[in-house]
This record gives C-alpha cells, structure tokens and sequence, in this order.
C-alpha cells in the first residue's frame, strides 16, 4: 500500500502509464463485461427520451398486458404504463442517485479521512469517534426514518444516501494518508513551503486516487441498491418513474403480473453487478498485490 | 363479454335454479366459522376503542340496544321497543326482560346506564359526541332507560348499535378501573357467543351461547384467526383454512384470482358508505375559481381510478354526498352526470379562467397506496389538460399538519367514512370549521347557507325531510365544488361459497349468529 499506484501515477504525471491501466484491466475479462453494462447503463439514461417507445407517465386502460405484446416488448402494468419505458427511464434516477450520493460520500470521506490521518493525534481521535458512530448506525434504518418523516425528494434522497455512505471511505483515505505522510515526497514539499492544505489535497491526493475509485464504484453500487430498496418500501420519489417504485407497484401483482417485478429486478442486479465488476478489475489492474505476473 | 350468445340465458337458468335450492334449504345448526384478521385486538373490551378487530370480535360476545339492518334501520335487540317524545329530546327503551349475562345474572337497565356513563361516554372515539349531546340517563325501573338529550340529534339511533355502544355487565365491572380490568381479557357479555379462549397472535374461540335471548346461533364455534401476512391471509382462504376474509384485509389486487376460485363467493357493495375525495385549497391562486375546480372535476377519470387503483372497488356515480344513502342520493346532482370526464370541456373551462400554466401539490398519506395509485392516475389525467401534478407522498401525522393545521396543500386525497351516518361522517367535510381540527373541512370553503342546511338537517328525523336539505344543500355544492368527490368505496367480502345467511346486517362484522353451512 505504500507504493504508489499505478492508475495514480497514470492520471498524475505519465499519460502512457493510462494505456497500461487500460491492458491491464482488458484482460480481466469479467471487468470488460461490468463496463460494457456501465456504458450502455449510461448511454440508456441520456438516450432515454429517444429510447423509451412510450411515455413512462402516459396510463391506458390496457394494464397487465404480458410481455412481447403488440408495443409493448416488457408488457404493461397495473395502470397500463408501458414496462420497458419505465425501465429505460428509470436508469436515470438509479445512476443520478448513485452517481451523485457516491460523489456525496466521496467529498466528505475524502475531507474527513485526509484531515484526520494527515494531523493525527487528538483531531485523528475525534474525527475518527465521530466516524465510527456513523458506520454502528444502521444505514437503511435511517435513511428510511428520514424519507418517511422529510418527504422524498430526489435531492433529499442523494444527500441522505450519501451522508450515511461516507464512513468507509473516510477509514480508507484515513490511512493511505498515515502511510503517505511519512513518505519522503511529502517531507521534500514541506520544505519547498507548501502549507498543509496544498499538501494534503495537491501533492498526497493523487497519489491515492485508485484504491478511492474503486470504492467510489462500489459506492455507486451501493447507492444504487440503496435508492432502489427505499423505492421498494414506497419512499422513493413517486414524481420520477424508478427502478425501486416500479417493484413497489409490482409487489401487489406478483401473483398476477410476474413481468412487472422481474424486468426492474433485472434492471437493479445488472446495474449492481456492473459496478461492482468494474470496481473489482479497477482494484485488480491498479493493486500490485493482486496482479500476478 | 360480446360473444357470450346462448351462454348467456343458460347460465342464468343455471344461477337460478342453484340461488333457489340454496334458499329453499332450511338453516342447518353446527359447525364452525374460522374467520381472519389482521391483527389481534387491543383487548376485547369495545367501549374503549373503535378499532376493527375489537368491534369484530366484540359485535359476537356483546349486544347493543338496537341492530342496524341492511338499509341501515334500527331493529331490536336489547331493547325490545322504544319511543321517540314529539320534540325529538327524549328516547324511552324497554329492554327485553330475558337477556342474561353470560354468568347467568340479567341484564338490566342499571348495565345501560352504568356502561354508557363509565365508560361508552369518557372513552368511546364515536358515541362520546352524542354523550356531550346527553342532559341525562334515567332508570326508572329495571328495565326501562330513558335518554335525554338536550337537542334534536338525528342520528342517534345509528350510534345505539354494539359497535358504537355495545352494553358491558356493571356487576364485573363496578368498582374497579375499565382501562386495565381483567375482564377486558376474559370478557363476559349477553351475545350470541360466548369467549372461550384467546392465543395472542394465533385464534380467539367463541362457542354458542345456548342461553342467547334471542334464536340461538346456528354455528358451534366461532374462531378468528390472526394472519397478519396479506398474501398468507389469502392463501388461508383459498386452501380452506379460513371462510371468511372482510375487505379491510383483502388486497384488492388479489380479488381478481378470487373471483375466478370457483369455491369462494365475492360480494361487492355499499354498506356503511365512505366517501373518497380531494380536498381542494379554495383559499388563494387559480382554485379560489370554481371553474378551475369544475375543469379539474372534467379532467379526471373517475372511472379510471376505480378500475385501476381499488380493482373496481368503488361506485363513481356519486353527489357531493357518495351514493350509499340512497334516500338523500339525488340524480341531479350526480357527478357523473354533471362532470363526465371530458378534458375538451376541461380545457375550455381553464381557458375561460385564464389559466395558462398550473401546477398543482397533491398531498397524501404515503401508507395509502391506492391514493398513490389514483394519484399516478390523476397526474396522467391532468397532464393532458395542461396542469403539472407534483405528488406528495407524506407520513400520516405530517400530512395531518400540513393539510389540516397550515394547509400547505393544493389538492388532497382524503377518505372519510360516513360512520352509518351523514350527520356523522360527511357533515364535517364541508361545514365551516375553526382551521387546525383534524379530518374536517380542509378547504378554507365557508358557505353559511350550507352552514344552516346542514345544521338543520342534523334535527330532522324524518328521512324524507331531510333528503330534501341535503338536496338544497348538494345543489350549491355540485357547483362551487371545494370538494371534488370521486367515487363511494364498495366494501368487499370473501367467503367459502357454502356459507349462508351472511350480511343480514348493515356492518358485515354483525349477527354472524345468523350464518350457517348449506350442505
């Protein structure tokens, strides 16, 4: 760990060291897969308007048609909203919320793992008390009081998810900075002058930038899951069509309408899955004590 | 439905002959009746708590001084005869003199009283309204009772039912505090059952009371089983391990697959009719214009709403008061008729008011999921009209306060039951109100004219007379619309098809004493 990383120096200074990143992580065949779920997640969110062959909100009176219906590929629910639509639209939501809850996590991990291990002693203390006691609470107890009692909006939903997701990146950064500041790198800065916040955020940050990726696309995963699991209870924002809120509907139709819960199900494991495999490979292909050979 | 040709006259031959066996065949006496619930109640003590699983239980061991038939008419039961003094102040009851208690004492008018004044009066959530209204409760002798009652109030024969006044024994409860006695767990009553044991989360038994005073129950045993699970309640049902599910714990998404079961019997229809509408905020903005609420009242497809989110629970042909009264019913009020879903005439109305862009909070309690349903209906709805429908799912005690104490709200969707009355239950929704009460008129709407027609018709006893204020009073209504009404729920109940003799009642959860087993 107290090598520099190879993603890290790739992005800091060697632009050919981000080819090596990119064969490295190629042969991983599995991490491959997760991106090309990544990327089409991505491109399915943008495109989606030109995508979804029906509006998400428009009902009819044709609910509970089955899948490979005339216009309708995944069929329709219980208020004839068109399933695949839903879906396609519902990307948005799950990758906004992951995306930005992971980004939220990731400030206040980064600043408060940073501070505490670049000082140390009694602020590493307090911080680390403070920390601690975020990781013991129960995340999805929470988030759920919250939502129920501060409504759900889908801000509201980024910034809850995200304030209770940032403990473990804290721990992490926390760390690598322990490690890091005793290194002659950071001693040569302090005595070109640098003050501490230039040190910490310019010289130490970069160089620990990979074992953060791959949290963060952990995170995102977990967010995702996360947003999908309050949507499930009924706690998502019910003004944006979601992957959760479509299963909350399903839940009283199973019996009746199989493909209204299994096609968002999908849609959330898919989503899962390709974070985590490109979490993993990122970990895989810039870790040199994975790396065989 | 179209290509049903012959099909059509035969099975109706068919349904025929077998509702004239099955009529023809007398009440068999034995068996038991394994119904479910929810939930266990509180205690089985139902002049403290008006909760459905305790007036379910209680309605069988209890009785009341009158029942409520199908039509919502008094008939007697503890009273055997009462009068009704000219002015409407005074109600003479003579109780029959054979009813006993379960340990063999009688029942007396020194139990009315008592029950009423200890107990019905401080704790009960209904009948306590009309004991505000009470001067006085006489007994003159064993068994006659007289209540006085400072004014006229209409509806106090519906609320003298075992549900809203079930009579509890003075002689076991004399003495000691209601609130924890013993005998709220171990209950001693003077109905058709009798309790026998109770396995918290699991069964409570009732046997027949052999000593009933009236015809004794035709069933052995009555046992309510506790399934809190929605899906594991409905299973039971279709294996045959319960024979009866009231709607309250059916999911109505489950009621297409039962109505398919060829061995369970559906009945859908009003009984105590409840109303669910949209409260709208007349206070300021673009609603404070009745055209804009009328255009909304166009826009929505009531119909829509019932079949998809109550899976066709629910009667949209409804006035400002439902429909379930069918005496103070008026066609020429009916919605459904005045506004039929029409965006055109929607959108027409909204140009005449100069209503551009709109967009609208509809604010509900998150736990209700056919509001949230209706809601993802309503939004579609009036999206095509040009407004811009932002849902706002809250916690019941949140959206209590924001609709009821600040009124941060411009349409929300409310369900109120008429509690077997309209006095009761619908009066409140659009009588002037001091603004913070809960589950009254939310919609800053005042008229004084319906003020007094409502006020009046809460003395009128005569149906007739009052059918004809309320019929004044849904004429402004139907036009000023601070209420946008939207359909009359449909209770629904589900049984084992050889169940006979159910719903002779108004409340279904009464006289199960009346069900029996067809062969």
């Amino acid at each position: 760990m107290a090598r520099q990383s190879l993603a890290a120096r790739a992005a800091q200074s060697h632009p050919h060291l981000l080819q090596v990143f990119w064969y490295r992580y190629r042969r991983n065949r599995l991490g491959v897969f997760g991106l090309a779920i990544v990327v089409l997640l991505l491109l399915m969110g943008v495109l989606a308007p030109w995508l979804a062959p029906h509006d998400p909100y428009a009902t009819s009176r044709d609910r509970f048609l089955p899948p490979l219906s005339p216009g309708h590929l995944l069929g329709t629910d219980h208020l004839g909203r068109d399933v695949l639509s839903g879906i396609i639209w519902g990307s948005r939501v799950s990758l906004l919320v992951g995306f930005l809850a992971a980004a939220t996590a990731m400030v206040i991990g980064i600043a408060v793992g940073a501070i505490s291990g670049y000082y140390g002693g009694a602020v590493d203390a307090v911080l680390m008390r403070i920390t601690e006691l975020f990781q013991v609470i129960p995340r999805f107890v929470l988030a759920l009081l919250v939502v129920a009692f501060f409504g759900s909006g889908l801000g509201k939903l980024i910034l809850v998810i995200g304030v209770l997701s940032w403990p473990q990146i804290a721990r992490l950064v926390r760390g690598q900075y322990l490690s890091h500041k005793a290194l002659p790198y950071v001693d040569g800065a302090r005595v070109l002058g640098m003050g501490s916040g230039r040190i910490m955020f310019s010289e130490i940050l970069p160089n620990v930038t990979a074992p953060i990726i791959v949290t963060a696309s952990l995170d995102i995963a977990q967010a995702i899951l996360l947003e999908a699991s309050l949507g499930f209870f009924g706690l998502g924002d019910p003004n944006v069509p979601s992957w959760g809120g479509m299963l909350n509907n399903a839940q009283d139709y199973l019996r009746l309408a199989w493909w209204m819960s299994v096609f968002p199900g999908a849609a959330i494991a898919l989503a899962v899955l390709g974070f985590n495999l490109v979490g993993d490979a990122v970990n895989e292909a810039t870790n040199p004590r994975l790396r065989e050979g | 439905m179209k290509r049903v040709g012959i099909f059509v006259p035969l099975l109706l031959a068919a349904l025929l002959l077998a509702g004239s066996l099955a009529s023809a065949q007398a009440p068999r006496t034995g068996g038991s009746l394994v119904v479910a619930l929810g939930a266990d109640p509180e205690h089985l003590n139902p002049t403290l708590t008006t909760s459905y699983p305790a007036g379910a239980v209680g309605a069988s061991i209890y009785s009341g001084l009158v029942w409520l038939d199908e039509t919502g008419r008094p008939q007697p039961e503890l009273a055997e005869r009462w009068e009704i003094s000219a002015d409407g102040r005074t109600y003479t009851f003579h109780l029959r003199q054979d009813a006993r208690w379960h340990d063999g004492e009688p029942v007396t008018s020194a139990d009315v009283k008592f029950t009423m004044e200890n107990m019905l009066g401080p704790y009960h959530g209904r009948f306590r309204n009309a004991f505000a209204l009470l001067e006085g409760i006489d007994a003159p002798d064993d068994y006659t009772v007289v209540l006085r009652l400072r004014e006229p109030y209409a509806p106090l024969m519906s609320l003298l039912t075992v549900f809203d006044a079930p009579i509890l024994p003075k002689h076991i409860y004399e003495g000691g505090n209601p609130l924890d006695h013993p005998a709220n767990y171990n209950p001693v009553g003077s109905g058709p059952f009798v309790f026998r044991e109770w396995v918290r989360g699991d069964r409570i038994v009732l046997e027949r009371n052999p000593n009933y005073f009236d015809e004794p129950a035709y069933l052995d045993r009555l046992i309510y089983r506790i399934i809190p699970d929605d899906v594991s309640r409905a299973v039971a049902l279709e294996i045959g391990e319960v024979d009866l599910i009231w709607g309250v714990y059916l999911p109505a998404a489950d009621l297409p697959r039962m109505q398919a079961n060829p061995d369970l019997d559906v009945w859908q229809g009003v009984r105590i009719p409840a109303l669910y509408f949209l409260f709208v905020n007349t206070r300021e903005g673009a609603l404070a214009n009745p055209k804009v609420r009328q255009a909304l009242m166009h826009a929505i497809d009531r119909e829509q709403i019932v079949e998809q989110a109550m899976m066709g629970a629910g009667n949209p042909n409804v006035g400002p008061f439902g429909a379930g009264f069918f005496w103070a019913y008026d066609e020429a009020t009916d919605y459904s008729k005045l506004y039929p879903y029409d965006p055109a005439k929607a959108r027409k109305l909204l140009e005449e008011a100069g209503v551009r862009s709109l967009t609208l909070r509809f604010v509900y309690d998150s736990a209700r999921g056919p509001f949230r349903t209706a809601g993802e209906i309503i939004r579609d709805n009036l999206r095509q009209v040009g407004i811009n429908l932002q849902l706002v799912p809250l916690e019941r005690s949140v959206m209590v306060e924001q609709v009821y104490t600040r009124a941060a709200y411009d349409l929300s969707m409310q369900s109120f039951t008429s509690a077997g009355d309209p006095v009761l239950g619908y009066h409140r929704i659009y009588m002037t109100v001091e603004p913070g009460t809960p589950f009254v008129n939310a919609t800053g709407y005042s008229n004084p004219e319906v003020d007094a027609l409502l006020k009046q018709a809460a003395g009128t006893f005569d149906f007739d007379q009052r059918a004809e204020l309320y019929r004044q009073a849904a004429e402004i209504l139907a036009q000023d619309l601070p209420v946008l009404v939207l359909f009359d729920e449909l209770a629904t109940e589900v049984s084992n098809k050889r169940l006979q003799g159910l719903r002779e009642a108004l409340d279904v959860r009464d006289r199960l004493e009346r069900v029996w087993w067809a062969e």
